[in-house]
């Protein structure tokens, strides 16, 4: 690929590619691709292990699942993404190229953004690909959780639709913010350890239900979205209404994280 | 081009790193010659706009770098004092790497990025991962990313440091082939080094710059100053509490002390031609020496 | 040496705000129960604890509770149940909280419930005991039948260890372990980062003085860190509840009630105490082995989050039940469980070897300390083999 100086596009495609080459994507994906691969080939992995939602593999794995893996990857392979490379002194470095500093940044951001977008994509393949080569059957077209009177009706191609968006906010979301603490620090282990509590504390809410507006404004409800198929207390009922208030809840604090990752200059002090 | 700082200063808190430095800069090789905590790499680091100056500013042809922004890192080649690397990427990766960070196009960073290895003498470990470099491959490695976009102005923070003699006179010579048309700043504590490229020796103490000058004029000012003697044990004891000694070679019949000092420090001493390690001992003085 | 090794894990900042940011957190989730009417009026009944169990095994109440099918009014009743009840609830006759009346709520929720269940679950252990008697003689069921007629008078849960032994069931475990991990697991692959390997495996007190010193510093710091964790736990419960006014056997609380297990609650609690320390040093060994042989604080952080998480997610997802299996035994023996020990000690839990019925919960503790002692022993290998390449 041969470009003019300082195109942001060519400089996010080489920090996206030193994300992917990263030796941890693979082994998640690996590990994702294995188990996947027990769901949906092995009847008696799937029976002892695994509490299928609503009788579809795609949307068990998708919505219980694919949060933790990607959740995993995020948390490695991106934490190191400003901080590691300050621990090494790589900055110096980058900082004196003629696209580092502003540039730079954007283009690790960009890069994070495009991992974790590739990230969900690629969660969501890997399960539809093995359900349909399990043969197990995927109706696209009927209805999903209609047992449990849910407020909205969706169809399974539907859903899956929603799922994505909802997933894909959520862990955008959460690879902000990991770049956001790494940008201030020269330690990876503190966005690290900071988003992988922040995760805990929010799953530890979610199973509480404790209080109850930070379990409907808590950013597994994004990561399994099936929960918003089920009739939520006021104000979050009907269900469309708790979507709109956790989506833009996340959306707007996402945004804040990025003016704060545009916004400041992190000038090292030798 | 003329590169110049106007009363740069850097402040730790309390203490002055660099205090009210003016220079400039044109074509040439110019040493930066200091005992340790001078403000060598602190200056280098604000020059090459990675550290924002507590007060005071660098320019070139007067318009101050941090407007210039990437205009000035386009014609900028640094290598730091410790090099950063990513220890599971091969040289031709890291170089590659830091190519599009310098915005070089792909089709011609292959060939540039091939030229420097062969220039460094790393072209046969291109594809080695550099975290099985030894210390002075990585600081090879640092040359050969500075000079990937053809700088006009290099700043090497002690690029010879752990680097064998054969490397070290591979990179003097280098040095002296780019110096044509280019800026080349660099520091280092092996001062042979900065006798035999550098043009003109800035000379820094406390964040201060004490001297400014050619090798020749620097040599010039210590003349009749540098004095070899041979001396005993008892005789070298005084010697140290009373003189600055820049070295003592110990000989079968006795210890040859070369001394810098204004008068002659003993009978048997005579006159000498003096080296820029002189001209440093004279400088900075017999606190920093004496005590290695 | 063991001063500076201890300042090196006490000086990092950022160990302070975790630790701060999780008390916050635990003290929140904590009471935020505080209002509710259980918590509010937990202790109203205690003057009555004794009146309660009477009236539960008093034989009218309990045929009149069996033919209702467990659905009765407390006004049925009540002519059976001594005065002091009546008198006591009377105490709080016409004062409402959050729209609840007081004594209406603590007849019907406190006293009628209590014995209902007290009932149900006194029928539900005859029931299974007579099940055990009716089906063949094995090891098992000899077991079961020994531990169901052993165990102790069943109580009224009035004494809030319900909390006591639930916070300690997965919560403090995991911030335990968090804090653990975020400490200790830069004690060896720190000194990489740092480039200090060199320097100190080559100085006059290097490799075993070195090792022991971090070794002995990463156990003092993980002790410490689980007595101010359970020192705040138990604060926080004696503010919210006071300090349970009695001990009571383990099967009177809801949690265990049909587990084959002889424990009294205050055993139930210490033995967590103690797993919780135990636990807390076999995850201090494995984080320091994985620790030596990682280059990068945050790969040794993560991988040790992954020994520490899949125990607990397997503990968790398999849970319950008093049988441990091939499948459940990888969660049971898991370092997390033994932090618990809810699911593998309090329920009673056993695994049954050819003819033998082996308890699990001494299957987890021998296990761990396997564990100790193999991660003891790979990390003083890894640290003090280590060449110094550069």
């Amino acid at each position: 690929m041969s470009t003019s100086k300082g195109n942001i596009g060519y400089t996010t495609v080489a920090v996206l590619k030193n994300l992917a080459i990263n030796r941890w994507t693979g082994i998640i994906l690996l590990l994702y691709g294995v188990f996947t691969s027990a769901v949906c080939f092995s009847d008696t992995f799937r029976e002892r292990h695994i509490e299928i939602i609503d009788g579809n593999i795609v949307i068990t794995l998708t919505n219980k699942y694919l949060p933790f893996f990607m959740m995993a990857a995020i948390l490695i392979v991106i934490s190191p993404l400003f901080a590691g490379d300050k621990k090494i002194r790589m900055d110096e470095l980058g900082d004196t190229c003629r696209n580092g500093k502003e540039h730079w940044k954007k283009a690790k951001i960009f890069a994070a953004l495009l991992y974790t977008v590739s990230g969900v994509t690629v969660g969501f393949i890997i399960p539809i690909m093995m359900s349909s080569i399990s043969q197990t059957p995927i109706y696209f077209k009927s209805m999903v959780f209609e047992s449990a009177n849910p407020d909205i009706k969706l169809s399974t191609a539907q859903f899956y639709l929603f799922s994505f968006a909802m997933i894909l906010i959520g862990m955008l979301f959460l690879a902000l913010l990991t770049s956001l603490i790494s940008s201030k620090t020269d330690e990876s282990l503190i966005p690290f350890a900071s988003v992988g509590l922040f995760f805990g504390i929010e799953a530890v809410l979610f199973s509480f239900r404790t209080p109850y507006y930070l379990w409907e404004i808590n950013i597994f409800r994004l990561l399994k979205p099936y929960w918003f198929l089920f009739p939520s207390n006021p104000p979050f009922c009907p269900a469309h209404r708790a979507i709109i208030i956790v989506t833009t809840i996340f959306v707007v604090i996402s945004c804040f994280v990025i003016w704060m990752l545009f916004g400041a200059t992190v000038k090292r002090e030798a | 081009m003329k590169l110049a700082t106007h009363d740069l200063t850097k402040n730790f808190g309390d203490k002055c790193a660099v205090d009210h430095v003016n220079l400039t800069f044109e074509r040439g090789v110019y040493g930066l010659l200091g005992p340790n905590g001078a403000g060598k790499t602190t200056l280098m680091k604000m020059m090459v706009d990675i550290l924002p100056p507590s007060s005071g500013q660098v320019t070139l042809d007067g318009v101050p770098i941090s407007e210039l922004g990437a205009r000035y890192r386009d014609i900028l080649g640094y290598m730091p004092q410790e090099i950063g690397y990513y220890r599971n990427f091969t040289a031709k990766r890291f170089l590659n790497y830091l190519a599009v960070l310098k915005g070089i196009p792909s089709k011609n960073a292959a060939g540039k990025i091939d030229m420097l290895l062969n220039m460094v003498g790393l072209a046969d470990v291109g594809r080695k991962k550099l975290g099985d470099f030894s210390g002075g491959m990585i600081r090879r490695i640092g040359i050969a990313q500075a000079l990937l976009n053809d700088p006009k102005i290099l700043v090497l923070d002690e690029p010879t440091a752990g680097l064998d003699p054969k490397e070290r006179i591979r990179f003097r010579n280098i040095l002296s082939e780019l110096s044509a048309d280019r800026i080349v700043i660099l520091s280092t504590h092996i001062v042979s080094d900065i006798e035999s490229i550098a043009e003109k020796v800035i000379l820094l103490k406390s964040g201060k710059v004490i001297g400014f000058d050619t090798t020749e004029n620097l040599l010039r000012s210590v003349e009749g100053k540098v004095w070899m003697a041979k001396v005993g044990h008892q005789e070298l004891k005084q010697m140290k509490d009373q003189y600055v000694i820049s070295n003592i070679l110990q000989k079968a019949d006795g210890l040859d002390v070369r001394i810098v000092s204004e008068t002659k420090p003993c009978k048997q001493a005579v006159l000498t031609s003096p080296s820029l390690e002189d001209v440093f001992v004279y400088h900075f003085g017999k606190l920093e020496i004496n005590n290695v | 040496m063991f001063k500076n090794e201890f300042y090196k894990i006490v000086a990092k900042k950022y160990i302070w705000i975790f630790v701060l940011v999780l008390a916050v957190f635990y003290v929140f989730i904590l009471t935020d129960t505080k209002d509710n009417f259980g918590v509010v009026y937990s202790d109203a009944l205690q003057p009555v604890f004794e009146e309660i169990n009477e009236a539960a095994y008093t034989p009218e109440i309990r045929e009149y509770i069996i033919k209702n099918g467990y659905d009765i009014k407390i006004d049925d009743i009540e002519h059976f149940l001594s005065p002091k009840i009546a008198a006591t609830v009377d105490i709080y006759k016409g004062s409402t909280y959050h729209g609840y009346d007081v004594a209406k709520t603590l007849w019907e929720e406190g006293v009628k419930n209590r014995i209902v269940n007290l009932v149900k679950r006194n029928v539900t252990r005859e029931n299974i005991i007579n099940q055990l008697r009716a089906d063949s003689d094995n090891p098992l069921n000899r077991y079961l039948l020994k531990q169901y007629s052993n165990m102790p008078k069943i109580e009224a849960n009035l004494t809030r260890w319900d909390d006591w032994i639930d916070t300690n069931k997965t919560l403090l475990p995991g911030m335990i372990a968090f804090v653990i991990i975020l400490s200790i697991s830069g004690v060896y692959s720190n000194e990489y980062a740092n480039k200090m390997h060199g320097i100190l495996l080559t100085s006059k007190k290097g490799r075993k003085e070195v090792f022991w010193s971090k070794f002995a510093v990463s156990i003092l710091f993980s002790v410490s860190c689980v007595i101010a964790f359970q020192l705040l736990n138990a604060g926080i419960l004696t503010w919210m509840y006071g300090i349970p006014f009695t001990d009571t056997p383990l099967n009177s609380l809801s949690l265990f009630y049909k587990m084959p297990t002889t424990l009294t609650a205050q055993q139930m609690y210490i033995m967590q105490l103690a797993g919780s320390m135990v636990g807390a040093m076999v995850l201090t060994a494995v984080v320091l082995c994985i620790s030596s042989f990682c280059r990068e604080n945050i790969l040794s952080f993560f991988i040790s989050c992954l020994y520490f998480g899949c125990g607990f997610i397997l503990s968790n997802t398999l849970e319950g039940g008093y049988l441990s299996s091939l499948i459940t035994l990888p969660g049971e023996v898991s370092t997390f469980s033994l932090m618990s020990l809810v699911d593998v000690l309090g329920s009673g839990k056993v695994l049954v070897v050819s003819d033998t019925v082996v308890p699990t919960v001494l299957i987890t503790i021998a296990v761990q300390l396997c564990i100790m002692v193999v991660a003891i022993a790979l990390t003083y290998f890894f640290y003090t083999r280590k060449e110094i390449s550069r």
